[in-house]
């Protein structure tokens, strides 16, 4: 935590901004995470029916598109207050709130 | 019905002419805000989902279950991943004028011209069949027409549809995809037909889907138990299979000249991307929906042995739908149609920019600024890429037989683009990945590619097929095509993937290991990987004085003569200067090699410019962005050199006003004794004469007159002199009414040409006008205009040297101005008077010619006061003027 009487609201925006990248960039971790749980499935449940992966894999699908939506506001809205950090390692922008 | 069919599709064609056609030219008049944005950006990628997914993936589904899903799964992750990824390679493809994948791995790796050979010939051999597929597609969907109305299925109609669709297809791209060569290499009409056929097919697959699942069937959890009744009721994918064709899929969307040509070069602002990262994959999401059930009806409704492919136009056709099936069959020709169109527009860029150019520039001497117009060559090269990569495709679909081989041929062609993916990212991620690194993992990818999956499944084999895959080539068992150095438990297609890949990779980091880039490289490089770091600007070439009129004569021929002078013009406004040549320093070849890479590519800009500057120079910035190790010690010699380097120009640009000032200053002093010796001579002439006149009482009357016509004209002749001073200093001190009126800007030429020709003193000079059709009236002070044009069309009877002399006049509308060019066939104005001929007293050449040199400076008042402009235009073969006049 910041002791010093900075204003905080400056700092806590672009923390914010800095963690919406964070999402951002894990999103395609998160898309490889789900869509390929099916293959653990196989022979494990020989009930498993063909219609329930296919609400699964579906459902996987539009929950991404509507959490990249959601990400894609705030970083929209939060971009326009502060500057976006571009690259992963950039030295001057530390984790301090 | 077929007619109809026919009649519809004309009609659908002739609809997607008139929206390409239509975009066009909102463009070209600037209204073009609606074709910029991030919905006609996300409807274009859509170009990958081809008549193979369209028509195939109900055929996939039938035949192999949930694997379809793969196909769209892999470039929906590409999408969610836009921050990491896409993010960075349009960011890099913006910035570097990127025309083609090939164009951009060239420029990563040195601007080289064989690695971009390579990837281009990787492009053609992967994309032909494709292309075939497509055919095949467009034909086989007819002919279930045809069947349904009892014509049989002759392979005359087959052939006969390939080769309406592929010329139909070529005559469109080339129609708009060629119709100029534009600097960003982006084509509007298109984009906007692709747009469009992106909404006909999803919506053909989704009326398709709701007709099954509520006309056929009553509903979703019927259609849900009837999936699970079916044969494929049991998750049956292998998992190899699964993420190996999810990887693939991925990769190819992103490697995929026709994709890349859509993700990077046709787009126009970074930020379409953050739509499209959710738009692209609920567009894939909504065309796979319905697959499943339509695959899974089709196989209980239709009768054994029917091809599933065709599921999605015989179903409805089977139920009496005609509408539906004609509906749908729109669909799967948008699918097709716009695949080649866009694939033929990557490849023909790429052939024509990695191959022919750079063949071209060969042989035609080497030297960049002789004879000939570039931009005829690289259209027709263009044009004729077009023709013979949609040619190919349908040699290939011909040769093939249009059979079931063509079916697989969607994932062989995937997994052959997807060699360059490795390239591609080392060279994105990697400042360590050298040129050699990336040729020879190409070459690895690709001959493991060609061997293990291409040719087997083509049958290039031909008879011995069998015999190589169970024996090995050359009898080597540890070659056997589908199971490399013996592991023979992997599905051939996974067998290639796993192998190409991973000896691509380990080729093409081990080669990057052990070699060294060139200078250039890694300047791309730091370029490449840092693109997001403003700072790293690689100003690679050496300022060079005086080749400033070489440059633009090039340019002229590379990029149209308007655009070119548009650019020039610039760089001098932003070097405070007028006129039309820039002093060539590093950041303006820089900026101009860029301009010229986004019309013919970056090898060929690069070796072009090169041609005439010559020399590359390293600064000290791009020592910084070379090795980032040492940038902080660094840093603060470059602050200097940063320092020096302003000094230097602000040293050198005060070094120019002095000579300038000097110059003006001889040229006063000059002016003065010219004046005097002007003043005094017909002065002389005068007081002698009146003289005689006066002293002398016995002159005969003759001898009077002969005096007195003497006095007159030399009184005469001051007048006029006078008269020019004063016209110019009223001109100056804006005391000057201007009788402004509507005015016919080609009838005051005509008399200014008239009286110039009639004038006595006029060397003999042919007058060429061109001017605009439908010139509207412009308000402006005809009498004012009229002298102007006189000046210059004296002057170029004055001094123009060549005979027969000829001018040429040509007027361009150019949004709200008019510019008027005087082109002379003399031998122009040399480079270091350009900028004295419109200052006062300035006479160029000889002293002995008539006039004070005020014509030129009056003209400039004249044309301030009028709110134009004139200057003079160099690098055009001659005396040059350009008078700019607001319309």
């Amino acid at each position: 935590m910041n002791n010093r009487s900075t204003p905080t609201y400056l700092p806590r925006k672009s923390y914010r901004a800095r963690r919406l990248v964070d999402a951002a960039k894990l999103m395609p971790y998160l898309a490889v995470l789900l869509w390929m749980l099916p293959m653990l499935w196989q022979g494990e449940d020989a009930n498993l029916r063909v219609s329930r992966i296919i609400l699964y894999i579906f459902g996987v699908w539009f929950f991404l598109i509507a959490t990249q939506i959601v990400i894609n506001f705030f970083l929209n809205r939060v971009s326009k207050e502060v500057e976006l950090p571009l690259e992963p390692q950039n030295k001057n922008q530390g984790d301090v709130g | 019905m077929l007619n109809i069919l026919i009649f519809v599709c004309l009609l659908y064609v002739a609809f997607l002419f008139g929206v390409a056609f239509f975009a066009e030219q909102s463009t070209k008049i600037n209204r073009a805000r609606w074709l910029r944005s991030p919905w006609i950006y996300t409807l274009s990628l859509s170009v990958y989902c081809t008549a193979w997914t369209f028509y195939g993936a109900v055929g996939y589904a039938a035949r192999s279950g949930l694997e379809y899903l793969t196909i769209y799964i892999g470039p929906s992750l590409v999408m969610f991943g836009w921050w990491v990824l896409l993010r960075k390679l349009v960011r890099i493809g913006r910035r570097n004028r990127i025309t083609s994948i090939a164009d951009l791995i060239s420029s990563r790796f040195g601007k080289s011209n064989s690695i971009a050979i390579f990837v281009t010939i990787l492009a053609v051999v992967g994309t032909t069949p494709y292309i075939a597929l497509q055919l095949q597609s467009v034909t086989l969907s007819f002919q279930v027409f045809a069947a349904n109305d009892d014509l049989g299925s002759s392979t005359n109609l087959a052939d006969r549809t390939a080769i309406w669709v592929a010329s139909g297809l070529a005559f469109f791209t080339i129609l708009f995809g060629t119709r100029n060569l534009d600097v960003n290499e982006r084509h509007d009409g298109v984009v906007m037909a692709i747009a469009v056929e992106a909404v006909v097919k999803l919506l053909a697959l989704l009326a398709i889907g709701v007709f099954v699942v509520w006309g056929l069937s009553s509903g979703i959890s019927e259609t849900m138990a009837r999936i699970d009744a079916s044969s494929f009721g049991q998750w049956s994918v292998s998992n190899g299979r699964w993420a190996t064709l999810t990887f693939l899929s991925a990769a190819a969307f992103l490697c995929l000249p026709r994709m890349f040509h859509v993700l990077v070069v046709e787009n126009k602002d970074e930020k379409f991307l953050q739509t499209a990262s959710w738009a692209f994959p609920l567009y894939v999401a909504l065309i796979s929906l319905f697959v499943v059930p339509i695959a899974v009806t089709g196989l209980s409704l239709m009768p054994v042995g029917s091809n599933p492919d065709l599921y999605v136009l015989s179903l409805p056709l089977s139920q009496g739908r005609d509408g539906l099936a004609v509906f749908a069959f729109l669909g799967g020709f948008s699918s097709a149609t716009s695949m080649v169109i866009v694939a033929a527009l990557a490849l023909s860029t790429m052939i024509s920019n990695q191959i022919v150019m750079p063949l071209w520039l060969r042989y035609t001497g080497g030297r960049a600024s002789i004879s000939g117009d570039v931009r005829r060559v690289v259209l027709f090269a263009r044009r004729g890429s077009i023709a013979l990569i949609l040619f190919l495709g349908y040699l290939y679909y011909d040769l093939s037989g249009g059979g079931a081989a063509l079916a697989s041929i969607g994932l062989v062609s995937f997994a052959g683009v997807a060699q360059i993916l490795p390239v591609m990212l080392g060279g994105l991620f990697w400042r360590g990945a050298t040129q050699k690194g990336a040729l020879a993992g190409l070459i690895v990818g690709f001959t493991i590619w060609l061997i293990t999956l291409f040719i087997p499944s083509v049958g290039l084999y031909g008879a011995s097929t069998d015999t190589i895959l169970t024996n090995g080539i050359y009898g080597v068992s540890w070659l056997r095509p589908q199971a490399l150095f013996g592991v023979t438990s992997l599905d051939p297609l996974v067998h290639s993937v796993f192998w190409s890949m991973i000896l691509n990779t380990a080729t093409f980091v081990f080669i990057s290991l052990i070699t060294l880039p060139s200078p250039i490289e890694r300047l791309q490089s730091a370029q490449f990987v840092n693109v997001y770091d403003q700072s790293t600007q690689a100003q690679n070439w050496q300022a060079e004085a005086g080749k400033s009129e070489d440059l633009m004569v090039m340019a002229q021929r590379i990029l149209g003569a308007e655009e070119a002078q548009r650019l020039f013009q610039i760089e001098v406004r932003k070097q405070g200067g007028s006129g039309y040549l820039p002093e060539a320093t590093p950041e303006f070849l820089q900026k101009l090699e860029r301009e010229l890479s986004g019309s013919v590519g970056a090898a060929t800009a690069h070796a072009m410019i090169g041609q005439i500057v010559g020399g590359m120079s390293v600064s000290v910035e791009n020592l910084l962005a070379m090795a980032d190790e040492t940038a902080q010690m660094m840093e603060y010699s470059s602050g200097l050199e940063v320092q020096s380097a302003e000094l230097r120009r602000t040293a050198g640009q005060l070094r120019e006003a002095n000579e300038k000032l000097t110059r003006l200053s001889l040229q006063k002093d000059a002016f003065l004794s010219q004046i005097s010796h002007e003043l005094r001579t017909p002065m002389t002439a005068i007081l002698s004469f009146t003289e005689i006149l006066r002293d002398n009482h016995g002159l005969s009357e003759t001898q009077v007159a002969q005096y007195a016509e003497i006095i007159y004209d030399e009184a005469h002749r001051l007048t006029r002199l006078l008269d020019d001073l004063l016209d110019l200093s009223v001109l100056e001190n804006g005391q000057v009414r201007l009788n402004l009126a509507e005015t016919d800007i080609v009838e005051v030429i005509n008399r200014a040409t008239h009286t110039a020709l009639s004038a006595k003193s006029g060397a003999d000079l042919k007058i060429w006008v061109k001017m605009p059709k439908n010139l509207p009236r412009i308000v402006t002070d005809a009498d004012r205009l009229g002298q102007v044009f006189l000046n210059l069309i004296s002057n170029a009877q004055k001094y123009c040297n060549k005979a027969p002399a000829s001018l040429r006049i040509k007027g361009v509308v150019r949004g709200t101005f008019i510019t008027l060019d005087f082109i002379d066939n003399g031998q122009g104005v040399p480079r270091e008077e350009q900028e004295l001929i419109f200052e006062k007293f300035s006479r160029i050449g000889q002293p002995e010619s008539s006039g004070a040199g005020l014509g030129l400076a009056i003209c400039k008042e004249i044309m301030s006061r009028l709110g134009g402009d004139i200057d003079y235009l160099p690098g055009q073969g001659g005396g040059a003027f350009r008078v700019v006049l607001p319309l």
